[in-house]
């Protein structure tokens, strides 16, 4: 029972991560921003790639992407 | 605070600053050109978007010459700030952004100016590039600063 609740659990972790790492993807196509996004996780998370973030770090960049986002829609 | 337009910024003698110079020439400031390069001077970098108003960072460099004076923490966390904590200091420097912006030419300028930084005043003197960068339709303005000199402790 253990177990198949870990299993569960990891399951749902990993459609988290899948769903947040493709919703980076798309966000960041909008701007071209893979250069600053993997710059930012350096920065931040001293990572070299999406695949190694946690999903609350990449709750983070998404929050990163949708304010850079924002300014560029109401400029400075 | 004092100013000097660079006739030659080529010859600066810093790396970093050559390699921003050789990326915007090669890609006139257009983000999705040339990656690599820009990668390379991108942690050394500030993004700001720029409005008539003033302007705002969408990105602020860890290894920028505001995260050597006010911490890589301050920088991390950048995003949406209208600038240093030392509002004198920049006003005085982000009036250029504007111009830089609307005429999509780039500044190279040798800067000494006094900067308060959490209370403890400092001389700095730092050689700076400021560019029109284009994310797609988007315009925003890079800044690249590199201490000339270690900054100096004014009592």
């Amino acid at each position: 029972m253990v177990n198949r609740q870990a299993q569960v659990s990891s399951e749902i972790l990993s459609i988290l991560l899948d769903s947040n790492a493709a919703k980076i993807q798309a966000l960041s196509e909008d701007f071209e921003l893979a250069p600053l996004i993997r710059t930012y996780i350096s920065d931040k998370f001293g990572v070299m790639s999406l695949g190694e973030l946690n999903n609350q770090q990449m709750r983070d960049l998404i929050g990163f992407i949708e304010g850079f986002r924002e300014l560029a829609r109401k400029g400075g | 605070m004092e100013r000097v337009t660079l006739n030659a910024p080529g010859e600066v003698d810093d790396a970093v600053f050559r390699r921003c110079l050789d990326w915007y020439a090669s890609s006139k400031g257009r983000f999705a050109l040339n990656q690599n390069e820009l990668e390379d001077v991108l942690p050394f970098l500030q993004l700001h978007a720029v409005g008539e108003n003033g302007s705002k960072y969408l990105y602020c460099g860890a290894r920028s010459v505001v995260g050597d004076l006010y911490g890589a923490d301050f920088c991390v966390d950048a995003q949406g700030k209208e600038g240093v904590p030392d509002s004198a200091f920049e006003l005085a420097l982000n009036r250029d952004y504007w111009s830089v912006t609307r005429t999509a030419t780039p500044i190279a300028q040798r800067v000494r100016a006094p900067i308060d930084v959490y209370g403890t005043k400092y001389s700095v003197e730092f050689f700076r590039y400021v560019f029109p960068v284009k994310f797609r339709e988007f315009n925003a303005v890079g800044v690249l600063a590199r201490f000339s000199e270690s900054p100096i402790l004014l009592n």
